[in-house]
């Protein structure tokens, strides 16, 4: 199929069809339905079945009708079971009856809706077993690349019902990988990029390439599985997902839901670079952190090594810091211990000191010293011990009489005579 | 760092693992809680934990290895430097 064809149906017909007409007829077989038809033509008796005027009218059409862009809004779209898709194209005066077939509907990023403005490459064609006119439609879009808009569009609605786009299930990024993996083509700028950014921040990282198409029939698979690999072998600290900038066509995989639920369920968290910065997509809604550019990404993913050694030696003055703190403390500590110490020492000795007045108080109070100043005396026998009774006192018995200040030997009267008068 | 470990799992969050610890240390440290025979044990990991850092950092030849549909590793070639 050539691409310089019609921008619309109405310059079609105005050059294409004579052109077309006559080299149809030309180069029409002789013995076809249609040759037949139009040798015989109606000749009186000549008759024709309802299927050699259909494929004749059928062959005649597919000979006029280069393949051909028609612009219209879409109607009834349906998809059989088949896989099949059948719709009207239409404006404000006439239908054109449409099918896709499946393999080509397949490539299709979601169903247009009802009304939806679009253009379609085609062939036109009738069904003979219905003689319905038909165009059999390869390719569809949606004006202002609507149909994948709403692809989009749908697709984000779905994740984000799930939960899948909440910003309260992206993960924080580990703040120093060991391992990066990436995942997108080998080719591509993008993974030159990265390297480049590790080797400049992080050289002691190790990079891991899953090298993926990443546009194309098939790519989006090819992108959730390295993602998935990844994952499943527990090989990298986080995961850089994405591609250069192109058209939406172009990052479509990257609107696909196997990617999505891939990036949704990595256990690595992802960090998504697709395309630039404008550019918005599924992966970028589901992924831990949106990246603007592979670079960005990269710088995302690994710590600078001079703010890192810069941190490092701040870590070290602060734990010297910390200890001699805590050493100052400790003498504080020790040195309160003693002046406490004392404290309760000098308190003990003042204690004591008290006690023994007190008890030299007792002491004095019980001195038998303190009567004798009184006037009393203590008659001791000779052998030193007081005598208490009456008894002790027998006639003639001497003894000691002890005073304040000296000792008076004395004898017990032997009779009354005796006794002083 | 002071002995890769041939363990793939470990050695590869060595440096996290190793700054996360570090980060730990310098805030029980700091917050000074800690008897005093346990802060010095805590310091002495620290200081460790800061060389082997620096140590690991130094190390500076950037790894590149392609993954392979079959999970297994192979060397590539560095893209050169500048774009």
């Amino acid at each position: 199929m050539s691409l310089d064809l019609f921008s619309s149906a109405e310059e079609a017909r105005r050059s294409m069809p004579p052109r077309s007409a006559r080299s149809a007829a030309n180069d029409s077989l002789a013995g076809s339905p249609l040759a037949s038809l139009r040798a015989a033509g109606a000749r009186p008796g000549q008759e024709w079945s309802v299927s050699e005027v259909n494929t004749a009218a059928k062959e005649l059409i597919e000979g006029v009708f280069p393949p051909l862009w028609i612009t219209g809004e879409i109607a009834n779209f349906t998809r059989a079971r088949s896989g099949h898709c059948y719709f009207t194209l239409r404006d404000d005066n006439s239908q054109l009856r449409c099918v896709m077939w499946r393999d080509e509907a397949r490539r299709l990023p979601t169903a247009p809706e009802e009304g939806m403005a679009v253009r379609g490459l085609g062939r036109l064609t009738i069904y003979p077993s219905r003689g319905e006119f038909q165009l059999v439609v390869t390719e569809l879009e949606g004006k202002g690349d609507g149909l994948w808009k709403l692809a989009l569009e749908r697709l984000r609605r779905k994740l984000e019902a799930e939960g899948l786009t909440d910003p309260a299930r992206k993960r924080p990024l580990p703040r120093h990988p060991a391992v990066v993996g990436v995942v997108t083509s080998p080719s591509g700028a993008v993974f030159h990029d990265i390297v480049n950014v590790v080797r400049r921040r992080a050289p002691w990282t190790r990079v891991v390439l899953a090298g993926c198409r990443v546009q194309g029939d098939g790519s989006a698979a090819e992108v959730a599985a390295a993602i998935r690999l990844f994952g499943s072998l527990e090989l990298a600290d986080v995961l850089i997902v994405g591609r250069g900038g192109g058209s939406v066509e172009d990052l479509w995989a990257f609107n696909e839901e196997i990617v999505a639920r891939a990036i949704a369920e990595s256990p690595i968290p992802v960090i998504s670079a697709v395309g630039h910065e404008t550019d918005v997509t599924i992966a970028d809604l589901v992924a831990d952190l949106r990246a603007p550019t592979p670079s960005a990404a990269a710088e995302s993913a690994v710590p600078d090594r001079t703010e890192l050694a810069r941190g490092l030696q701040r870590d070290g003055w602060r734990l010297r810091q910390a200890i001699a703190g805590r050493l100052g403390r400790a003498q504080d500590e020790v040195e309160y211990g003693r002046e406490r110490l004392q404290e309760v020492g000098s308190r003990f000795t003042a204690d004591r000191r008290e006690r023994v007045r007190v008890a030299a108080r007792h002491l004095e109070a019980l001195s038998p010293l303190a009567a004798f100043a009184r006037g009393f005396a203590v008659p001791l026998s000779t052998d030193g011990r007081i005598m208490r009774r009456p008894a002790d006192f027998t006639r003639g018995r001497a003894f000691d009489l002890r005073l304040a200040q000296a000792t008076v030997p004395c004898r017990v009267a032997d009779d009354e005579e005796d006794r002083p008068s | 760092m002071s002995g890769v470990d041939a363990e793939a799992g470990s050695e590869r969050l060595t440096l996290e693992a190793a700054l996360n610890r570090l980060e730990e240390i310098t805030r029980s440290l700091e917050a000074g809680e800690i008897e005093l025979d346990d802060s010095l044990t805590l310091y002495e990991e620290g200081i460790r934990l800061v060389r082997l850092a620096e140590e690991a950092i130094r190390a500076a030849e950037l790894r590149i290895e392609r993954l392979n549909a079959d999970g297994s590793l192979s060397g590539i070639e560095a893209p050169g430097e500048g774009s």
